[in-house]
């Protein structure tokens, strides 16, 4: 039997996966990869509700059902994402964000 | 079998909502017509039984549907808010829906949603039900600010809102999935016991402090609190008129009652963080919305750099953090409601009649329809704050608020960005009334979008003028969420 991790081995995986994901937002120029480097933050989070879930006392149902609902919102978020990449891929025939830049801003 | 009174109003939206997108399905000549029906009656409805379902003793506090949602004043006070915002911009944006050519019954349908979701995020008592109504609301609104899906600046706004937003809830949600394992559970008052209690020593000091940076970096993104507000512009001018004036009120309305149940409530014991924290970016935020809108040739932008100054007057009461200082930021935003829809709503009676929105459109409006002149002066004049408007009571009771906190510095901003922002407001009414107009022909506003402006102006007067009734009722409603 493998001795157990403490939580905080989950906490650095989860902040390196969180960083991945926001520097890919900031950076990539693709909507479909920026979309993509949300989903890592989000999955980062997921990771922490449920390590933190294993823990604590008492925390088990809260953390799992925050875990769920993360997932079925990043879902429909991402269906909503990729109609308007695909709305503006069909009108632009492109889905780079910095080619998308008529309002100054 | 949990009791379902508390949140009636949020059912009336949903079922309304989902008889719209079956309004949207049927074969009819008049759908326009029918979903404009079918939507103000849902939010009537919503209006009707919002003091059933706060119960018969106002102010009270209690939890319910498992301690997701909080029946308190507070709660009330916004959901109030939020309703006759959407109702508003319903009556207001009904033409200019018609006249775009906007799929009505898909429009309505994700407008009330999207109100549904931002009455949960006011009343949440626990981060489950905030995050889904906060969810709930974004989705929506991403999806409405791309409508105009012929024009290019429509599908653009649309992007630059859904990017950012993701971002923003991302960063949010770490905060608080941080914040959750710190004190092992998802309910506010559990959270603000935990962090009151909890010895926070050596490294785990800094980990309340992280989550807090989180947790205020999503929130300001959502009500476009400076240095998180540069997607507002683009996405202000860029979507249909109707939802920048949606996302100006309800939305923003949403996410600070959100500051202060998150922030204010929840994280209460972090006060002597968050409070300066605040206070800063409150000061930033007025100071970089009126000087960035001095600048602006298109109505459009130049409300919504006014809107960013607005939320930081309003966040300026939130960061005082006295019960004084939350009994102004009700009032405010009960002004901010009206005098925010009223102007939005005279844009939207121009652009209607297919001119643009640039300054020069404004140009001799008070020889071609005085009326609307006026009341966009009106308006104008609230936002900046001139005596005998709701604007001025509200920004006067948070200029008190802070004296009498001890915040002098965050007065004198308040004071000076209210001289700065009387620059535009001025050129506003400069074009209205100096300069001559290049057409003649006069602008019609009547029916709903006459009605929905009337509604505004008695709003902005009846605030500027008998604020007595107001304050003792926000004064009931501030006292509820402090802990």
């Amino acid at each position: 039997m493998m001795p157990e991790l403490p939580v905080a081995a989950y906490l650095v995986v989860s902040v390196v996966l969180f960083s991945i994901g926001l520097f890919g937002a900031l950076r990539r120029r693709n909507a479909i990869m920026v979309l993509m480097a949300i989903e890592l933050m989000l999955n980062a989070v997921n990771l922490n509700l449920v390590a933190f879930s294993r823990y604590l006392p008492g925390a088990v149902a809260p953390g799992q059902v925050f875990a769920v609902f993360v997932i079925t919102v990043a879902a429909a978020e991402a269906a909503v994402g990729l109609a308007i990449v695909l709305l503006l891929a069909r009108s632009r025939r492109t889905a780079d964000v910095p080619d998308v830049r008529d309002l100054k801003g | 079998m949990y009791n379902l009174t508390p949140i009636l109003p949020e059912m009336a939206l949903s079922l309304a909502g989902l008889a719209l997108l079956l309004v949207a399905v049927a074969p009819s000549a008049r759908r326009a017509g029918v979903a404009e029906g079918v939507a103000l009656a849902g939010l009537i409805a919503a209006l009707l039984l919002l003091p059933l379902a706060q119960g018969p003793t106002a102010g009270r506090t209690g939890e319910v549907l498992g301690g997701m949602v909080a029946v308190d004043g507070f709660g009330g006070f916004f959901r109030a808010v939020l309703l006759l915002g959407a109702l508003v911009v319903v009556l207001t944006g009904a033409r200019y829906v018609r006249a775009r050519g906007i799929a009505a019954g898909e429009f309505y349908a994700l407008l009330l949603f999207a109100t549904a979701g931002a009455d949960f995020m006011a009343i949440a008592a626990d981060l489950l039900a905030f995050y889904v109504g906060l969810e709930t609301l974004s989705l929506a609104s991403y999806a409405l600010a791309g409508f105009l899906v012929g024009e290019r600046w429509s599908l653009e706004a649309s992007l630059k809102y859904f990017l950012n937003g993701a971002t923003a809830s991302a960063l949010l949600l770490f905060g608080l999935s941080l914040a959750f394992g710190l004190v092992g559970t998802t309910s506010l008052a559990g959270m603000a016991a935990g962090l009151a209690s909890a010895p926070w020593g050596g490294a785990a000091g800094a980990l309340p402090a992280v989550a807090l940076v989180f947790i205020l970096a999503g929130l300001a993104f959502k009500a476009s609190v400076a240095p998180f507000h540069l997607w507002t512009p683009d996405v202000y001018q860029g979507a249909p008129t109707p939802v920048t004036s949606f996302l100006s009120i309800v939305s923003k309305g949403a996410a600070l009652a959100a500051i202060v149940r998150v922030v204010a409530v929840g994280l209460a014991p972090l006060h002597v963080e968050w409070q300066p924290v605040l206070a800063v970016l409150a000061a930033f935020t007025m100071t970089a919305g009126n000087v960035a809108a001095l600048w602006q040739k298109d109505v459009k932008r130049l409300l919504a750099y006014s809107s960013v100054a607005q939320a930081g007057y309003i966040l300026a009461g939130i960061a005082v953090g006295t019960s004084l200082g939350l009994e102004a930021v009700l009032f405010y935003v009960l002004a901010y409601l009206f005098m925010n829809l009223g102007a939005f709503g005279v844009v939207m009676a121009l652009s209607g009649e297919g001119e643009g929105e640039t300054l020069e459109d404004l140009a001799g409006l008070a020889r071609r329809a005085p009326v609307l002149a006026g009341l966009l002066a009106l308006f104008a004049f609230s936002l900046l704050g001139i005596p005998w408007t709701g604007g001025f009571v509200g920004k006067l009771l948070i200029f008190e608020a802070a004296l009498e906190a001890g915040w002098a510095w965050l007065a004198v901003f308040i004071a000076v960005n209210t001289g700065i922002s009387a620059y535009y407001y001025f050129l506003l009414i400069r074009q209205m009334y100096l300069r001559s107009a290049p057409r003649a022909e006069a602008v019609r506003a009547g029916g709903m979008l006459g009605a929905g402006l009337a509604l505004a102006a008695l709003g902005v007067l009846a605030l500027g003028i008998l604020p007595q009734t107001v304050i003792d009722w926000s004064g009931l409603a501030a006292f509820a969420p402090l802990p």
